[in-house]
Parts: structure tokens; C-alpha cells; sequence
């Protein structure tokens, strides 16, 4: 594993406890599912290939806390589980499963009342179920970009519903494409909806 | 904040827009059979195993190492390919085998692929029935020594044959005329090379003309 990656989950996973133990953090946690724009797009003898991302589940686990009037700070976790196939000649080959890891470091502030924005940078982890394929040299860490919407409902004083869609964005660049001849960087959009709750740990006045 | 953000959001799904760009893979040499047809023309016969027969099930004969040798082959030849284009299981029974590798010289016969290397040399039965056009499984893949066992560098080239050999099983049914790759007649190389992965790619997305019956 590269060590830029590896620092930056460092990080992440070092800054969370910390943030939790801050004062007035905010906690939320989201299941969900998220869709992923083609993981590759081939072309051998004239035949389209496309490398695809079933629709996966994922659970959310984020932090934040204020650090300007209208501006927070928070990490969050990402873990999504789902299959993924290579469609071409009119069939779909299963190329098994693939988990992805993703943390980010994310910005969220006010739009209007109980909708807020929220914009982030980070890295996600690509795991195959198997080294096969694209995957055949292992795991991949890459680059993530998210932008997003969260939109509030006051449950409890200390408790609000959670929904947030989020519209991401990923590098992806699998060891064996390269080596294969593969040019440039492959950008993965996705789209992620997710349900949830948040814990304010501060009622509101 | 909201606005000096936009235009960073703004940038990262402009450029999430890119593809990487895929290889040509035009360096790859001729895989498929040309068949002189009655009428003098030329028949172009081409096959791969289509993926409702996947996984290819191998039985090998249980000397020489054929068995470590076939396996090492099913690894070799499954990483060449992205997309799941080619899987292979070793089976113990050689009525359910799909390839049937055996110790031993190869009987004489006209469809017979052979290749030469140092320490020993192979052949490749391919069953197909030259009226019909159909290929009725198993293939038959001959592995024979041309040194004792033991002599220094026969392990590698049991290794390598068989490879090569499976290579002429999973649809290549031509030589390579490079020798820096491992379909060439006389194998020297270990591994499959950058044009064996290409040829192996193209061998299994372009329409095949010989139909399998099992």
C-alpha cells in the first residue's frame, strides 16, 4: 500500500476520537444505498466493455463541530458492500464483489433552515472480493471528492432525522490497468442517498 | 463559504467526466485456423469458450507433475484477462474434464498442434470435426519428456508447455513467430507476453465461427 493513503486514514482515524472527545460534536449515522457510474469503459476488437458497480448499501458514520458561526468541521466513514460485472456482447459476466472504504474530511454550513450543504475531500479504499481482473494486483486507494445535502428533522431535543444525498466523485486507477496499458485516470462519479440520525449532544434552545 | 466552495464543486464534477483511455492492443499475432473451403476460397475459423461453459474443467494425468503444472497453467492464462473472459477448475474425474492432459508421446493425426521446447515438447489434439465445423470436447494435450526427469531445466518446461498448451485449448490455434513470446512453436519464454495477453483478448471478443457441442 501506497504511504499517502495509509497517512491520510491515519489521520482520519486519529482526528475522530478526538473530535468525538471535543465539546458539542455532533454524531450521526446513515444507512443508504449509492450508485456508481462505470468503474471502466474497454474496447478489444471493436467490442464495448463496461466494467459496472451494482447499486450497493452503505452505512455512514460522521462527525462534526462548529469552528465559525456558520461552518463545521467533521469526518466521516463511508462503508459500502456490492457486486460488480463486465457487460459486453449483450451479457453480463459476474466478477464478484467489491467493498469500498471511504473517509472524508468535510465542510457543512446553512442554506436555508434544516437544509444544509456540505462539501468534502478525502480517500476511498476499493476492495475485490478477489484478485482478479482489473483488481488482479489488489486493493486500490484513491482520491474522493463529495458534495452534498443534508436535510434536518427535529425528532428529540438531542435527536433530528437525516436525510442526505450526496453527489461524489473518485479517481480510480487499479494497478493492472496501468500495466496493461490503460492511459489517464478513470473518474468515478456516484450518487448516495442515506437515512439517518443525528446526535447533538446540545439541545437546541 | 458556500460560494467560494461552489466553484471547487463546480471544478471536481467537470473533470469527473474523463475516462481513462483504453489500449489498442494492435500488437497481437494470428490466432485462428484458415481453412481451404471447395469452392477455393478460405475459411476463417475462430473459438473461444463462451462463458456459459466457464469454468474450463482440466484433468491432468497424476505424473510428472502434470496435476501442479495444469493449475499453475488455469493461473497463468485466467490473469491475462480483465474481465473474467476465461476461468478454469482442475477436476478428478477425466470423464468431466473439458481438457484432458496426459504424460506421453502424441499419436499421429492431421489436426495436431505441436510445439518443441528444450527438455520436452507438447501437442495439442484439437477435436474438431473438420466437415461439420463443431468441436466436441475434451481437447487432448500431450506432455512428453525429451530428457530424464530431474535433468536441470525440465520443470520449467513442463511448466511452460503445458501453458502453451492450455493456450492452444482455450481458442489460439496458431503459433506465435516471436520466440520473446510463449505461443511460439518452440517455447522459451515462462510467462505469457504482452502480445500473447493481447491475442488471448481479442481471441475471446471477436465473433467465433466453430460451434461447441458437449
Amino acid at each position: 500500500m501506497r504511504p499517502f493513503p495509509i497517512a491520510c486514514a491515519a489521520v482520519l482515524c486519529v482526528g475522530l476520537p478526538g473530535i468525538l472527545q471535543a465539546q458539542q460534536p455532533d454524531l450521526y449515522l446513515q444507512l443508504g444505498a449509492v450508485w456508481a457510474a462505470p468503474l471502466l469503459h474497454d474496447d478489444i476488437a471493436g467490442q464495448e466493455i463496461t466494467t459496472q458497480q451494482s447499486i450497493a448499501p452503505l452505512i455512514r458514520l460522521g462527525a462534526s463541530l462548529p469552528v465559525a458561526p456558520k461552518v463545521n468541521v467533521g469526518l466521516e466513514a463511508t462503508g459500502a458492500w456490492g457486486g460488480y460485472s463486465a457487460d459486453y456482447a449483450g451479457s453480463s459476466t459476474d466478477l464478484g464483489n467489491l467493498t469500498t472504504l471511504s473517509f472524508l474530511a468535510n465542510l457543512d454550513g446553512p442554506i436555508v433552515q434544516r437544509l444544509r450543504w456540505r462539501g468534502g475531500i478525502g480517500m476511498i479504499w476499493t476492495i475485490p472480493s478477489e484478485d482478479a481482473g482489473i483488481f488482479l494486483q489488489g486493493s486500490s486507494w484513491n482520491a474522493l471528492f463529495s458534495a452534498g445535502l443534508d436535510y434536518y428533522v427535529p425528532f428529540k431535543p438531542t435527536f433530528d432525522f437525516m436525510i442526505s444525498a450526496r453527489a461524489d466523485t473518485h479517481t480510480l486507477t487499479p494497478g493492472q490497468t496501468t500495466l496493461v496499458g490503460f492511459g489517464g485516470t478513470q473518474w468515478v462519479p456516484q450518487v448516495s442517498l442515506g437515512v439517518g440520525l443525528r446526535f447533538r449532544k446540545a439541545a437546541k434552545p | 463559504m458556500m460560494r467560494r466552495l461552489l466553484p471547487w464543486m463546480l471544478l471536481a464534477l467537470a473533470t469527473s467526466c474523463g475516462d481513462s483511455a483504453a489500449p489498442l492492443r494492435a500488437d497481437s499475432y494470428e490466432w485462428r485456423l484458415f481453412e481451404p473451403t471447395a469452392e477455393g476460397g478460405t475459411d476463417t475459423l475462430a473459438f473461444a469458450w463462451p462463458g456459459s461453459s466457464l469454468p474450463l474443467r482440466i484433468w491432468a494425468q497424476d505424473t510428472l507433475g502434470l496435476p501442479n503444472h495444469a493449475t499453475a497453467a488455469i493461473q497463468t492464462w485466467q490473469a491475462q484477462f480483465l474481465y473474467g473472459e476465461f476461468r478454469g477448475e482442475m477436476v478428478s474425474d477425466s470423464l468431466d474434464a473439458d481438457v484432458i492432459v496426459v504424460a506421453g508421446q502424441a499419436p499421429a493425426k492431421i489436426r495436431l498442434l505441436r510445439s518443441m521446447a528444450r527438455e520436452c515438447e507438447g501437442a495439442t489434439d484439437v477435436p474438431l470435426d473438420p466437415v461439420t465445423l463443431i468441436l466436441t470436447p475434451p481437447f487432448h494435450v500431450f506432455i512428453d519428456l525429451r530428457f530424464a526427469e530431474g535433468t536441470p531445466g525440465v520443470e520449467t518446461c513442463l511448466n511452460l508447455t503445458t501453458a502453451h498448451e492450455l493456450g492452444h485449448a482455450l481458442g489460439i490455434f496458431q503459433h506465435s513467430p516471436d520466440p520473446d513470446d510463449l505461443m511460439y512453436s518452440d517455447p522459451i519464454v515462462t510467462a505469457p507476453s504482452a502480445r500473447d495477453r493481447n491475442t488471448a483478448e481479442r481471441a475471446y471478443h471477436t465473433p467465433t465461427t466453430i460451434q461447441l457441442s458437449r
